[in-house]
């Protein structure tokens, strides 16, 4: 299936020049409705405000991290099936099993190339 | 009258019977709630934040084995006590009872109003006086009664001992105290009033300035790659252009004849060959740095790790200057401009922050942790 570069994106993470980075690569592989967030309490009021097709996600971040945005995602109704990609320095076994039991798309180790999120951002689609 | 003292007034070698309700105590004269003075002549008990002049001993000779405290702050100094049950009040002013041995024994009443020594009846030519018995029951009871006595008198003894140890703690503590408070005051009010916070704010300007910088050559990346993408654009449009252009002229001239027109196409295309060669060189070079561009992405996370890096560090200094904090507090050391952050504390962010941050040990060193093709295999086995 190919990649529908016409879905909204959320890329969520507390630096700034992640989101920045991450949304670079993203408009580069051609997606252009790109949204950010920038911890994932923020990013919960703008998935119940608009529709998202994909959550890129940082874990470690202040007030909510990234798996319990994973938790709250899967445990909505309405958000349940939206694809949520990981992208986090946290490189340890136990953070891997940790973010699949929540419901975790795929999982993407910092620092990353562009080939690294088009490659996952294919497979997860592709599911 | 149910219970009296009979004592022997000390250097009187005489017997005295106090009633219940004119003793107030009697003490040991270790005792370690009892401190003696001497004003002049006078001899002085303080007990309990209270006085009694000893009556019947002067100050320049020697202490007495007891004392007994007496209504009226006054006391008697005496060579040893008796317990006596069963009173009776006798017609010469004397008192009658029962030791805890089963002895009778008669007594002059202690008058208060008398100078002690004056009169008094020996006990043993007063015991002479009276044949009254008493049964082995009663004189059980008698025991029992002494016992417990006795044993009030323990841990009243006891409680007095360790009140008195405890206070000299609390004096020991008080003192170790402001000598901490001597020796740590200037060294530790320097470091929670500057050091520290100096270091937590280098920190986060160090993560300001990096993310700063880290904009700034994402920028440049960014406006390169523009750039790139629009020059790819323009030479696909040239090229385009080019060919369609070599299309029209082969039509237009296709009506002087198939092999001048061949001719002619051929030609056109060898003169126009450095230009197409040289746009596809151009091509290739605008998309290498295209991609180079884009690989700027990969060692521009060195922010972000970082940044998570030194948040770690930031947050340890933090938790340091609140314990420092809270130790000028407990010790009571001053600081004028001591005042609470307004944002939370470490601890306070953690427990906010919920409970998978246990899991998060931030960025993994060179050869730590799971590199994105361990995570691969590993996503793929789950």
């Amino acid at each position: 299936m190919a990649l529908d570069t016409s879905i909204k994106v959320l890329v969520v993470d507390d630096f700034a020049t992640m989101r920045r980075i991450v949304k670079g690569v993203l408009k580069q592989l051609g997606f252009k409705n790109i949204i950010e967030a920038e911890d994932g309490t923020a990013a919960l009021n703008e998935l119940r405000k608009e529709k998202v097709g994909l959550i890129v996600s940082d874990w470690n971040m202040p007030k909510m991290t990234g798996l319990e945005l994973l938790k709250e995602v899967r445990a909505d109704e309405e958000l349940k099936s939206i694809p949520f990609i990981m992208v986090t320095a946290e490189g340890q076994k136990e953070n891997v099993i940790e973010a699949v039991k929540a419901g975790v798309s795929n999982y993407i180790v910092k620092p990353f190339t562009p080939e690294t999120l088009s490659e996952k951002l294919e497979k997860v689609f592709q599911r | 009258m149910d219970l009296a003292v009979a004592v022997t007034l000390r250097r009187e070698k005489q017997r005295i019977i106090l009633v219940q309700s004119q003793v107030k105590q009697i003490l040991s004269s270790g005792a370690p709630a009892l401190k003696i003075t001497s004003v002049g002549d006078t001899l002085c008990l303080h007990v309990q934040g209270e006085t009694a002049e000893v009556i019947n001993l002067n100050a320049s000779l020697d202490n007495a084995p007891f004392f007994v405290i007496l209504e009226g702050q006054r006391a008697l100094a005496v060579d040893d006590y008796e317990f006596l049950f069963r009173l009776k009040i006798l017609s010469n002013g004397c008192v009658s009872g029962w030791d805890v041995n089963g002895n009778k024994l008669i007594g002059k009443l202690f008058d208060p109003q008398k100078e002690q020594g004056e009169e008094g009846t020996p006990i043993k030519e007063a015991c002479k006086a009276d044949s009254e018995s008493i049964s082995t029951t009663e004189l059980d009871s008698l025991k029992e009664i002494l016992k417990r006595l006795k044993k009030g008198e323990f841990y009243e003894a006891l409680t007095m001992e360790l009140s008195e140890r405890i206070r000299e703690i609390a004096d020991e503590m008080i003192a170790c105290r402001r000598d901490l408070q001597k020796r740590i005051e200037p060294s530790i009010v320097g470091l929670a009033k500057n050091e520290i916070p100096e270091t937590s704010n280098e920190l986060e300007g160090i993560n300001d300035t990096l993310e700063k910088s880290t904009m700034k050559i994402l920028d440049i990346s960014e406006g390169v790659l523009a750039e790139c993408m629009n020059r790819l654009e323009e030479l696909d449009r040239i090229y385009s252009e080019l060919c369609a252009g070599v299309e029209r002229l082969s039509t237009e001239i296709s009506a002087v004849g198939p092999e001048q027109a061949r001719g002619i196409k051929t030609g056109v295309f060898t003169d126009l060959k450095p230009l197409v060669d040289m746009i596809a060189r151009d091509r290739k070079a605008f998309e290498k740095i295209r991609k180079l561009s884009m690989n700027m992405t990969e060692p521009l996370c060195f922010q972000d790790l970082v940044g998570q890096r030194i948040q770690r560090i930031v947050n340890l200094v933090k938790t340091m200057e609140k314990r420092v904090q809270d130790l000028i507090t407990s010790l009571g050391l001053r600081i004028k401009e001591y005042e609470m952050e307004s944002s939370l504390h470490p601890e306070e962010m953690a427990t906010e922050l919920g409970e998978d941050r246990s899991l998060l040990k931030g960025p993994q060193g060179e050869g730590k942790g799971l590199n994105q093709n361990a995570v691969d295999d590993l996503l793929a086995s789950l």
